[in-house]
């Protein structure tokens, strides 16, 4: 084989049969070689299938590594249990098992370590809470990225254009590098944590690593493969840059993030165990089986809704990293890059919010069938209020999201077409956002309720309820879909035959889905309200329809659309950045507000109806108290991020790669994919 | 004509959508049909 760069060349394979064209990675000059077609091709597809094999092997070896705990679980139990046999029911399953651990220890507010530091901090449960709260930001930012990366790197392989291609490629490791330091971090406040619940919360953490021994050794020791091959993944970026490496270095990225889901997953079932136990009996002793102390009611539920979570999050922070570096470009070619990543950021930080709220819904779903009473607390009782400041939150997401893609229409010739749809996208934004965060009752004083004539408003106070908010969501939902659509159709002019019947089709779908989503809506206020929540099912179906078969018709739509002209990057408004910047915040202040709300629900208890918390801080905090320290929270964090931008931009001295068009030359055929040359 | 056919096709799509999850969850389509009017 011939050579164009020497022995180093990164180049692509473009042709078929004998005769290849090549085009030098550095040069972009196209050249031929003569080869065996179907044995280079024979080759590729080997690389791919070893490639494939290695990891399979890797994820088999290390699936059967977490049964290993199960083994011992039985055998312990025997053990423990050999001189007296006693057996107890399962809190959860009730079942029965051989107790094989201590009964929860017995607490006063004697037994509770002081900090002794001034103000709110001298409340134990205060400075764990903030703790807790900047390792999980920093645990979803680092938990997140690495699925970006290993997306858009697949994306990148999977790309014929070799220049779009090496773009997505630049992209992956941007985002990696700026998890770097942030996996730092991530790791410190975790020990920070641990640290505070041993000095804090003794006996209280003692217990709970009685518990999940085992489970807490895993979990050490992913931390140490993630890490491994986190390090493996970006130092060996440029080394496994192309062929049979290429697939190895993206092989790399599916691991990372099987064990840091796996990681998420262990940490989860600790908060979920406080939160509904499982595996031990009413005293708090071990029964023995791993399984049901690790599989308790809500861990699937809050491992769903967290996986989704942290996609979003980390979406919301490389998109503000994006915002800040285009803010603070100098050169339009930087510009244009940071526009495009922030394009890339906030597309799948948005793609990843749509799923959220239904993965929330079960979540809840599942609260309320473990207890009920836990379910009144969060959404209608205690903690209400809280719910309407999500509203508010989540209102912001789609508001911002929609107000950025309209901005980024501006990038485009030919969009001014839909500038017109704008109004009526808002309109119907607003009003669904007004439903969505309606309060059902209010705090109000008694000339107040004398007025509106009772505790409820006589017209709004209808909005208040599940069923209308439900109508709400699902419209809020459907017109960022439209936004999307209309975004994707920006700087094209559908050619195809079937143009009239597309448009039919995606009209009457989206008008039809909406208005059987507010039938739906007005539905639900003539049945009870535990049939009324069977009804978000078909809600929900109805959206989901809209987003998958809506987006399919529009780009088969697109397919040889004529361009009206080219994404012209890096000319957008200043104003979308900051819409970027709402973004990101938004989504810290929810985890922040719905963490604060999942862990506060367990009110008096360590561990829900097991362990009881005795300590002088086990009351709830008002909501005004809440909101300061959830806001110093994300200021603390948004401190720390700044930290993290800054520290990637150090390390930053390459060029930023062009967003310029460029065709392929005349002659030459797309890439099949990326590969080597010998 | 070419909308007035995607609007009746899409309409029963999600009112088959509809009566299906009501059937799954035991909410009986027509029984709320008519507890409404």
């Amino acid at each position: 084989m011939q050579l164009c760069c020497g022995g180093n060349a990164n180049c692509f394979v473009l042709g078929h049969g004998n005769i290849h064209n090549i085009v030098c990675y550095r040069t972009s000059q196209p050249f031929q070689i003569e080869a065996g077609g179907h044995k280079v091709k024979a080759i590729v597809n080997g690389k791919k299938v070893w490639s494939l094999f290695i990891l399979g092997i890797i994820g088999i070896s290390f699936l059967a590594s977490l049964l290993l705990p199960m083994l011992p679980a039985q055998v312990l139990a025997q053990e423990a249990a050999a001189p007296a046999v006693e057996k107890a029911k399962d809190v959860y399953y009730k079942t029965e098992g051989i107790v094989a651990g201590s009964p929860v220890p017995k607490l006063t507010a004697k037994d509770y370590p002081k900090s002794g530091w001034p103000g709110p901090m001298g409340e134990s449960r205060v400075i764990i809470w903030s703790v807790a709260q900047q390792h999980l930001y920093f645990g979803s930012f680092v938990l997140a990225v690495p699925i970006f990366c290993m997306i858009i790197e697949l994306v990148g392989i999977l790309i014929k254009d070799p220049v779009v291609s090496k773009r997505y490629d630049n992209l992956a490791h941007d985002f990696i590098r700026i998890s770097l330091t942030a996996y730092s971090v991530t790791a410190i406040l975790g020990g920070l944590l641990i640290f505070s619940f041993i000095t804090l919360y003794p006996d209280f953490f003692r217990y709970l690593a009685s518990l999940f021994r085992p489970f807490m050794h895993i979990y050490a020791l992913l931390f140490l493969a993630e890490s491994g091959t986190l390090y493996l993944y970006y130092y060996g970026w440029d080394r496994m840059s192309e062929g049979f490496l290429k697939w190895v270095h993206a092989s790399l990225s599916v691991l990372m993030n099987v064990f840091g889901t796996t990681l998420m997953m262990l940490a989860n079932s600790w908060s979920t165990f406080m939160m509904s136990p499982a595996g031990v009996d009413e005293q708090g002793r071990f029964l023995g089986n791993f399984w049901h102390l690790l599989h308790s009611a809500l861990w699937n539920p809050l491992n769903v809704h967290r996986i989704i979570g942290n996609m979003v999050f980390g979406g919301g922070i490389v998109a503000a990293y994006a915002a800040y570096k285009f803010l603070s470009s100098r050169t339009q070619e930087e510009k244009a890059y940071y526009d495009w990543m922030g394009y890339v950021s906030m597309f799948l930080a948005v793609a990843s919010l749509i799923p959220l709220p239904f993965a929330g819904y079960w979540l809840m779903r599942e609260v309320y069938a473990y207890r009920q009473q836990m379910g009144i607390t969060l959404m209608g009782g205690l903690l209400a209020w809280l719910f309407i400041i999500q509203a508010v939150l989540i209102g912001a997401l789609f508001f911002a999201s929609v107000y950025y893609l309209f901005n980024g229409m501006e990038r485009m010739r030919g969009a001014e077409r839909y500038q017109r749809y704008i109004k009526y996208i808002l309109f119907m934004m607003t009003a669904a956002f007004l439903v969505w965060l309606t309060p059902h009752t209010l705090v109000m004083k008694a000339s107040e309720l004398k007025a509106i004539g009772g505790q409820q408003h006589p017209i709004i106070g209808n909005y208040g309820v599940m069923s209308a908010k439900n109508g709400a969501v699902n419209t809020m939902i459907l017109t960022t879909i439209i936004a999307f659509v209309l975004y994707q159709r920006a700087n094209k002019i559908i050619t195809v035959r079937w143009a009239t019947l597309g448009n039919a089709l995606l009209v009457s779908m989206f008008g039809v889905a909406l208005v059987n989503n507010w039938w739906l809506a007005i539905y639900g206020y003539y049945i009870p309200a535990n049939v009324r929540v069977g009804l978000s099912v078909p809600q929900v179906m109805g959206t989901l329809t809209c987003l998958a078969v809506g987006c399919a018709i529009n780009i088969a739509m697109l397919r040889g659309a004529k361009h009206t002209g080219p994404v012209e990057w890096g000319k957008i408004s200043v104003r979308s950045q900051y819409a970027l910047f709402a973004l990101a915040v938004s989504f810290t202040w929810l985890m922040a507000l719905m963490g604060y709300i999942r862990s506060s629900v367990r009110l008096f208890w360590h561990s829900m109806e097991v362990f009881r918390d005795n300590s002088p801080w086990a009351f709830t905090h008002t909501i005004g108290f809440a909101a300061n320290v959830m806001s110093l929270n994300v200021l603390v964090f948004w401190i720390f991020c700044l930290f993290v931008f800054w520290l990637g931009e150090l390390s930053t001295h390459k060029a930023v790669p062009s967003m310029a068009e460029q065709k392929a030359p005349a002659r030459a055929p797309q890439p099949a994919i990326a590969g080597g040359s010998e | 004509m070419i909308y007035v056919g995607a609007i009746v096709l899409w309409f029963v799509y999600f009112q088959y959508i509809d009566y299906l999850f009501m059937k799954i969850q035991g909410l009986g389509y027509f029984t709320f049909i008519r507890s409404v009017f």
